[in-house]
């Protein structure tokens, strides 16, 4: 029937054809800096490599609800924590850290972990050490540990109970650091046989008052920790024993402004979203998400970007978004790309300018990685 | 705050994936976090010196605008912190979990103020686990919801601890006594 309606031009066209095809597998370029690991959630699964040049899609690493994934410090590999059950829903539940080759997408290694805390949108529940041997990954179970993975001998090597406290940022001098409900930061050395906390117990936030945002920001490399609270007080820290935490000050008075208020009634301009600073190493520049709004309202989409020079304390510039953003994440070049993202919507950016280069719908809206950070 | 948006309602709303926990295995660890207390208390106590201003200057954007007639609202008094699906809307109620589910013996807290009586109430939001998540009546409210580091008031983490299957269905809101 079919054949009867194809006219014999059509069939010459089809004649022409050079070659038979075959089909074969795409490798992904070597990470570049404006490269962006974009994870997804409950609606879109999966966590998308994109080119933030030219906003296309590189391939896809198979990532579940409540996946962390981070970059191998030398581009090599791809770690993702996740979480498993042998019959889909139910079952026996799988903790893994599953390596996958940078270019490839192909199953390096999995190692089996003894657990992780199942929460959405954390950033610091997962990180790798700055010399790419250890990954560090957060369980509460729900008391509160941190298990180190060797990732030279692909192995557990040990996990550290952190009572009252939780995350982890990796610091300088093989230490791990955690927020603790106290109001203190804990510094643990990952080889010591006995943990011990190395860092002055002195409070320094309220956990109850003033909450630090758990997606708070560290260098691995330098352990340089910038903390932000949900009134806007900017904490920074050396990540290391011995070392305390300095005196914050507020983004709004950095702006200009009167510090924010933590009464009600009392309407500021106040940090909040998901992903809600990025950091920019190399110019020490903080990008923070900002809206107008009443003490708790800490999860609200930002409405402005605050970009902040964090040595000197001062807001260079208060950029209006034409739609609200949720997540926003910096590449670390030199010529940086920001990543603005809300309901599964990416945007790209020039840094410098807020000239819009690229955007796509349907991406995901979960955590975002850059090589570098 | 947008409570309905559909495509970026919380990440707890969002969860989908079940398993199986070892009931021991929980036992014991939870015997390891109380031994962390009061650091990580798991009685929502706490909570308690929370809120004491009850003038309408001392009242938060939520609790100014709370109702107390309708619990499928995610503006109804109880829901000052919490996140998810509401149980009221998925075939539970206020503290009954749906058929098919088990109400997890852990949970988060809140301190909420009923506009009837001006009376701040201890809260706490039990999540319903086992089944497919609800996906109904999404909300996120966060007063005094800290974050993960404090636990017990933070509404981000999965509560299915201690449950057959760590698959969120919805989030309860348990009435556990008043605020001193």
């Amino acid at each position: 029937m079919l054949a009867a309606v194809i006219s014999p031009v059509t069939l010459q066209a089809e004649s022409v054809v050079p070659q038979i095809e075959e089909s074969d597998v795409a490798t992904l370029p070597p990470l570049s800096p404006h490269m962006l690991l974009l994870t997804g959630d409950g609606s879109i699964k999966g966590t998308r490599i994109i080119d933030g040049d030219s906003g296309k899609i590189l391939g896809t690493i198979h990532t579940q609800d409540l996946t962390n994934v981070r970059i191998a410090p030398d581009g090599a590999f791809f770690y993702v924590a996740e979480t498993i059950w042998t019959r889909g829903n139910r079952g026996v539940r799988q903790d893994l850290l599953t390596i996958y080759d940078a270019r490839t997408l192909k199953i390096v290694d999995e190692i089996d972990l003894p657990g992780r805390l199942l929460v959405g949108n954390r950033r610091q529940t997962f990180e790798i050490s700055a010399d790419g041997r250890h990954a560090f990954i957060y369980n509460m179970d729900p008391a509160s540990s941190v298990i180190v993975v060797d990732l030279a001998r692909r192995k557990v090597a040990r996990t550290i109970e952190i009572p009252g406290c939780a995350l982890v940022f990796a610091g300088a001098a093989a230490t791990i650091s955690s927020l603790c409900g106290d109001g203190t930061l804990s510094t643990i050395g990952i080889d010591a046989r006995q943990s011990q906390d190395l860092t002055p117990a002195q409070p320094f936030f309220s956990a109850e008052d003033d909450p630090i945002f758990d997606n708070s920001i560290a260098d691995p490399k330098s352990g340089k920790a910038i903390f932000l609270s949900y009134s806007g007080l900017v904490y920074t820290a050396t990540l290391a024993p011995g070392q305390g935490v300095d005196a914050p000050w507020s983004l709004q008075q950095a702006a200009g402004m009167s510090p924010a208020s933590t009464r009600p009634l009392e309407v500021s301009w106040l940090p909040g979203g998901r992903q809600l600073i990025a950091y920019h190493r190399a110019t020490g520049t903080l990008y923070v998400l900002m809206h107008m709004g009443e003490f708790w309202s800490h999860k609200e989409d930002g409405k402005e970007i605050w970009v902040v020079d964090v040595a000197n304390r001062k807001v260079l510039r208060r950029h209006r978004l034409a739609e609200p953003v949720s997540h926003i994440q910096v590449s670390q070049d030199d010529a940086p790309l920001l990543f603005l993202n809300i309901e599964n919507k990416l945007v790209i950016v020039d840094a410098k300018t807020f000239e819009e280069k690229k955007s796509l719908d349907n991406v995901g809206n979960g955590m975002m990685m850059v090589p570098g950070e | 705050m947008d409570k309905i948006r559909t495509d970026a309602l919380s990440e707890r709303l969002l969860r989908s994936l079940a398993g199986r926990t070892s009931r021991r295995g929980m036992l014991a660890r939870l015997g390891a976090a109380l031994v962390a207390a009061p650091a990580f208390p798991l009685l929502p106590v706490s909570r308690a010196e929370a809120a004491k201003d009850r003038t309408a200057q001392g009242l938060t954007d939520f609790a100014r605008h709370a109702q107390s007639k309708d619990d499928t609202n995610c503006d109804y008094w109880r829901y000052c912190a919490i996140d998810g699906s509401l149980c009221s809307c998925c075939g539970g109620g206020l503290h009954t979990c749906p058929p098919g589910t088990e109400p997890s013996p852990t949970s988060w807290v809140g301190t909420c103020i009923n506009p009837d009586d001006g009376v701040a109430y201890l809260i706490a939001y039990r999540d319903c686990c086992g089944t497919a998540m609800c996906g109904q009546c999404g909300c996120d409210n966060t007063d005094r919801e800290s974050q993960i580091y404090r636990p017990q008031a933070n509404n981000d983490i999965y509560w299915c601890f201690g449950t057959a299957s760590m698959e969120y269905h919805c989030s309860t809101a348990v009435l556990v006594g008043v605020a001193q």
